[in-house]
């Protein structure tokens, strides 16, 4: 963990995004209390909680392989935080009997809990941490043993449930698409520090580093030139002209990583751009149910681009065109 | 070929099944002898010697010896073994690996060297020898096999349920009361049987460390040097029972073993959500409810 300073807002939906041992989870469990910082502090609504012991503070956690208490009934694992408050059974009943209502289990309320699925158990994990109300519910990659269907299935459950009641999620995920689909806020982290913190359409345009452009979607990052021929700096890559990036400050001529997504990559049969583009080959194409990927190599460098379509528009070992849209491409300091 | 190699087989088995079981039998057997001789033939059924030896007051003194010193020797090491399995488990110590198998050493030292060793250290540091040094040295030799029941028992315990109590606001001990205990309480019980079974006729490392309240076996082994008469096999019989009783138990106990333990979650067969097979039957399940 390095320098690592996070503002979350009432009722955001947070993800902490990233490749397996960036810190992700060591950043959530320092929040819960479960691990403390050498340095640092963490403040919750105000008050500064980072010696508080996990019992005391005001939040609760999904953990990721359920940790459900096995002893317990579905309804007595949901009610186990509610009972330690000592409050009285109906009252107790009442907000069980709420909450998994809530997460559709009313029915498996009396089970124990290796008779329900997985999903059903991460259903019930949420609404035992939900029970006491807390101010923030963190949830530790939640979805991950869970198989596919199911995971896309409790995705938009989840993003509903925090709707509807307004808790602050922070979330931690490995799955740029989970992060990307359920998050209004997403910290792409890296060894340990936030690479970059955007909203998922900011995150998915507006990359600030080649780590963020690829770890986030698909991306091809082009080494290109900023050359001053006319007067105006111009952005070239291999001699054709990328127009729409702002190049804001930089004037001199130099080297610059440019990202473009593989959907604003177009191509066509060789000839066939009015525009002069760059040549290049295709050497494969996969089909991904509503697009085409194509894998284009120019000389020696390797490209993406998605196509849109039901049918092929070009096919492979075919020498085709490239022309690239770049209003959408961004620029990458590093 | 194949029926004579399994026949060949079962006598085996049978000769050496025979071979363990025949020492027990004669001694539970003449227990039961009416005549004052333990050798054949075999006269009775009498219960002579279990009277004659409920009377006696030197057995009655060493049966509660026994088991005084079994049930509080047993209690300490399984409290013992429970704290350093729980502690070396959660993974959180340095050297733990090293620590747990520390626990099991004395396991594999004789008891012999034990009891001559507890027998100086004793001396050295002014214990008398008395059911105190016994049950010292009781704990010493029953906490190995506490520890490895302990151990088996943590090996693979989702600690994770205790991270999940804590942030639920259990404190440390709400944590212990609520979710380890009622996880691993028959681990604890299986673990305090054996012990107790284990103390009920230890001898060797006793022998060494006995005052003048002598233990069960410290009081057969000293009758067995005047004469032998089936008061010896009476007591002898009685020594099993209660070991036979304590480790069939544990045993019952440790089987069922972590029955809530692992979770394993039927697969999900849920279709997405909005789908109308899923609404509907969510429903019918809820009005059912």
């Amino acid at each position: 963990m390095d320098g690592v300073d996070l503002d979350v807002a009432r009722g955001e939906f947070l993800s902490f995004l990233g490749p397996s041992g960036c810190g992700k989870t060591t950043l959530l469990r320092i929040i819960a209390g479960f691990e403390s910082a050498d340095s640092g502090k963490v403040i919750l609504a105000g008050q500064d909680i980072s010696h508080l012991p996990p019992e005391r503070r005001h939040l609760n956690m999904v953990f990721q392989r359920y940790a459900l208490f096995p002893h317990l009934s579905v309804a007595e694992n949901v009610a186990f935080g509610l009972r330690l408050e000592k409050r009285n059974r109906a009252d107790v009943n009442r907000r069980v009997a709420e909450l998994l209502e809530l997460v559709q289990l009313s029915h498996c309320a009396k089970r124990n809990t290796n008779q329900i699925s997985g999903g059903q158990a991460q259903r019930v994990a949420l609404a035992r941490a939900l029970a006491k109300n807390p101010e923030v519910l963190l949830l530790d990659e939640p979805l991950t043993a869970l198989d596919r269907a199911v995971r896309r299935n409790l995705q938009v459950q989840l993003k509903m449930i925090q709707r509807e009641i307004g808790t602050t999620f922070i979330y931690v995920t490995h799955d740029q698409e989970e992060a990307m689909a359920m998050s209004s806020r997403i910290a792409l982290m890296r060894d340990g520090r936030i690479e970059q913190l955007a909203e998922p359409n900011e995150l998915y345009r507006k990359p600030q580093s080649t780590f963020a452009a690829s770890f986030v979607g698909d991306a091809n990052i082009l080494s290109c030139k900023v050359e001053n021929l006319k007067g105006t700096p111009e952005l070239t890559w291999r001699g054709s002209v990328l127009s729409g990036p702002d190049l804001g400050a930089i004037r001199d001529s130099g080297e610059l990583r440019v990202m473009v997504r593989p959907e604003d990559v177009r191509l066509g049969p060789a000839g066939s751009s009015q525009v002069p583009g760059v040549r290049g080959m295709v050497v494969r194409s996969t089909f991904h149910g509503f697009y085409w990927m194509h894998e284009i190599v120019v000389e020696g460098e390797s490209l993406l681009a998605r196509e849109i379509s039901e049918t092929p528009g070009v096919v492979v070992d075919e020498q085709v065109d490239i022309v690239i849209d770049a209003r959408h491409a961004a620029l990458l300091p590093d | 070929m194949a029926l004579a190699r399994s026949a060949v087989d079962r006598i085996l088995v049978a000769l050496v099944l025979i071979y363990l079981i025949i020492p027990v039998a004669i001694v539970v057997i003449f227990a039961f002898q009416q005549a004052s001789r333990t050798g054949l033939p075999f006269e009775g059924p009498s219960l002579r010697w279990f009277e004659l030896i409920l009377k006696d007051e030197n057995f009655r003194g060493a049966l509660t010896s026994t088991i005084l010193v079994a049930a509080t020797s047993a209690i300490t090491s399984a409290f013992i073994a429970f704290c350093a399995a729980l502690a070396t488990s959660r993974g959180k110590l340095p050297f733990s690996g090293v620590v747990r198998n520390l626990g099991l050493l004395p396991l594999i030292v004789p008891p012999v060297f034990i009891g001559f060793a507890l027998l100086l250290t004793f001396g050295e540091i002014g214990l008398t020898p008395s059911l105190f040094t016994v049950y010292l040295a009781h704990v010493l030799v029953t906490t190995p096999l506490a520890w490895a029941v302990m151990q088996a028992r943590f090996n693979g315990f989702d600690f994770s349920v205790e991270e999940a109590a804590r942030d639920l606001g259990a404190g440390r001990l709400n944590v212990l009361r609520r979710v380890t205990l009622p996880l691993t309480w028959r681990s604890v019980v299986g673990a305090t049987l054996m012990s107790f079974a284990f103390s009920v006729d230890e001898f060797v490392v006793t022998n060494f460390v006995v005052g003048s309240e002598g233990t069960l076996p410290v009081l057969v082994f000293s009758r067995m040097r005047r004469s032998i008469d089936p008061s010896i096999n009476a007591i002898a019989t009685m020594l099993l029972m209660i070991v036979l009783a304590a480790a069939i138990i544990a045993w019952l106990l440790l089987r069922s073993g972590p029955d809530h333990e692992v979770l394993e979650n039927a697969p999900d067969i849920e279709l997405p959500i909005g789908s109308p097979a899923v609404a509907g039957a969510e429903s019918k399940e809820k009005s059912v409810a």
